[in-house]
């Protein structure tokens, strides 16, 4: 696969062919990536009263869209940790495996936002456990950046969260998904950086 | 800046009849008096046409690249003439591999600022309707231009050079070159340049460094004031500014730390930043382009210059190096190194966003 870390083509092209159907948002709620969301709203000017106008409408219906990147030695085994053991946490963080949270390139984080993300969770292996030795080091560093700079450019620090989950820490998971999404829930929708299409 | 011309050319001269460069690299006349062109001398000829002067506002380090880039024949070395901030550059494409060290010859010069034109000619509203410059002179402390209007009707106007330097000038980190092999003379062509032999990357001698700390101190107040505001202000402010970005990448072509030989911003696949130009996408491509520099960026400032729209993009590169120093512990991080700070990492390197997250 090329790039889209977030909402492949097809689910893009499926948010693409709801708009025009007329039934953005709501509907595919619970479908993965941010192909919905992405579909919606207005380009510029008028159309962008039309998206808010819309928003009125489904608001009560709204549930924050988390994407997390999860390494998959480590918090992607916490978070099936975490689903095996029953342990209930909001549907609304979507998980993408990657090999390690070295692979998240800080272009991934910027590319959820713009299709539609409300918050990205990068989750990796706690420092010094890193299944490569220093991949999350590395990550470590190009994150602090990576948000550093993000904020400085205007997004709320809430919307990009970093967290260290191993994998016999489910629980930590789903705590994390918890608060994760009451904070996003309390910021709101994001519309900054983000795609109007 | 002082008088530089009559050493250049004669250490120019020197080089090419020598035969120990292909090119010498420095400023030649271009159409506006005001605006000296890079200039590319491959003889004795072309050699005696160059020049330097208070309004050689372009950076020269990204030429080298374009001369000598991956080619590592010793009859393919080029010289250049290199300032403070463009011997930063060239330190950069040397840290950076990209340019071999022994296949550049740099001719430092001590530079004090580079005069704005815009910021010169604003001086008297009459130039606004002339390209015509008559006559330029530049005397320690005043510049004094003539041009000539429409009506034939002669226009002047005076100015003392300190109030007319460029913005990124206003903000130099190195006023003599951190590396150069020959440093010219500024007396107006009574004796050739001293050579040194090759210095290493950051060797500065005595080099006075009060100017360095105010440039310094301005940068990060510059950064401090931005990081004050709300999100919200800050993302209005970046938003007004991305706004009006025409995507041209000059800020990227003049960039000595962008050299990759295949860019992010220039291969369909991935597309990482589409052809579009609605603001996410700005977003996206000044959030990539300060990113793919951070930690290697020289703080030169050349983005901010070439920039057509006038953006702060130093405001970004600052909020970076800033960071740089105060998460990793880097001294003089536009200086560039033989690793580069995102190339390696400490086990207790900071985690800035544990503040917010509720361990238990």
């Amino acid at each position: 696969m090329s790039l889209e870390p977030v909402g492949d083509t097809s689910v893009l092209a499926q948010g693409r062919k709801d708009l025009e159907a007329g039934a953005a948002g709501g509907a595919q709620e619970g479908r993965a990536g941010g192909g919905g969301e992405a579909g919606k709203a207005g380009g510029a000017g008028e159309a962008r009263e039309v998206g808010k106008a819309g928003e009125a409408v489904e608001e009560g219906e709204w549930a924050p869209k988390i994407v997390g990147f999860a390494c998959r030695w480590c918090s992607y085994a916490g978070a099936d940790l975490a689903g095996t053991s029953r342990m209930s946490y909001p549907a609304t963080v979507r998980l993408l495996r990657v090999p390690c949270s070295g692979r998240v390139n800080p272009a991934f984080i910027m590319r959820a936002f713009q299709r539609g993300a409300d918050a990205v969770l990068v989750a990796g292996c706690h420092p010094g456990d890193c299944h490569y030795t220093s991949g999350n080091l590395f990550a470590r560093r190009r994150l602090a950046l990576a948000k550093g700079l993000l904020e400085y450019l205007g997004m709320e620090p809430e919307r990009l969260q970093i967290h260290w989950i191993s994998a016999a820490e489910g629980q930590k998971f789903a705590r994390v998904a918890s608060e994760m999404s009451k904070a996003v829930e309390a910021l709101g929708r994001n519309r900054k950086m983000r795609e109007e299409i | 800046m002082r008088e530089y011309t009559a050493s250049l050319k004669r250490e120019a001269e020197r080089l090419l009849s020598e035969g120990r460069v292909k090119t010498v690299i420095a400023f030649g006349p271009g159409i506006d008096p005001l605006a000296p062109i890079p200039a590319f001398a491959e003889d004795k000829d072309e050699a005696s046409d160059l020049l330097v002067n208070a309004f050689s506002a372009p950076g020269l380090a990204k030429y080298v690249l374009d001369e000598v880039g991956g080619v590592e024949k010793p009859e393919h070395s080029v010289a250049v003439l290199a300032r403070g901030c463009d011997s930063l550059g060239i330190a950069r494409l040397i840290a950076d591999k990209r340019v071999q060290r022994q296949s550049v010859v740099i001719l430092g010069v001590h530079c004090d600022g580079v005069i704005d034109r815009g910021k010169l000619l604003a001086l008297n509203p009459a130039f606004s309707r002339t390209k015509n410059i008559k006559s330029v002179a530049i005397g320690e402390d005043e510049v004094f231009v003539e041009a000539e209007l429409a009506d034939r009707s002669a226009v002047s106007l005076r100015g003392r050079p300190e109030d007319l330097l460029l913005d990124k000038c206003l903000k130099c980190l190195e006023r003599d070159p951190v590396v150069f092999d020959i440093m010219l003379e500024p007396e107006a062509g009574t004796m050739l340049g001293r050579e040194t032999g090759p210095t290493p990357v950051g060797d500065r001698g005595g080099v006075d460094q009060g100017e360095k700390e105010k440039s310094l101190r301005a940068r990060r107040s510059l950064v401090a004031e931005t990081e004050a505001l709300s999100s919200e202000s800050r993302y209005e402010f970046w938003a007004r500014q991305f706004e009006r970005c025409i995507r041209c990448y000059a800020c990227r072509n003049v960039c000595p730390a962008c050299s990759c030989r295949k860019c992010a911003f220039d291969v369909p696949d991935p597309e990482w930043v589409s052809k579009c130009t609605w603001l996410s996408e700005q977003f996206m491509f000044h959030f990539l382009r300060a990113f793919h520099v951070a930690g290697r960026c020289v703080g030169c400032g050349e983005c901010e210059r070439a920039c057509p729209m006038g953006l702060p993009l130093s405001l970004l590169n600052d909020k970076l190096m800033k960071d740089v120093e105060e998460m990793f512990g880097i001294e003089d991080p536009h200086v560039p190194k033989e690793s580069e700070p995102l190339g390696f990492y400490s086990p207790d390197d900071p985690e800035p966003w544990a503040k917010e997250v509720s361990e238990g």
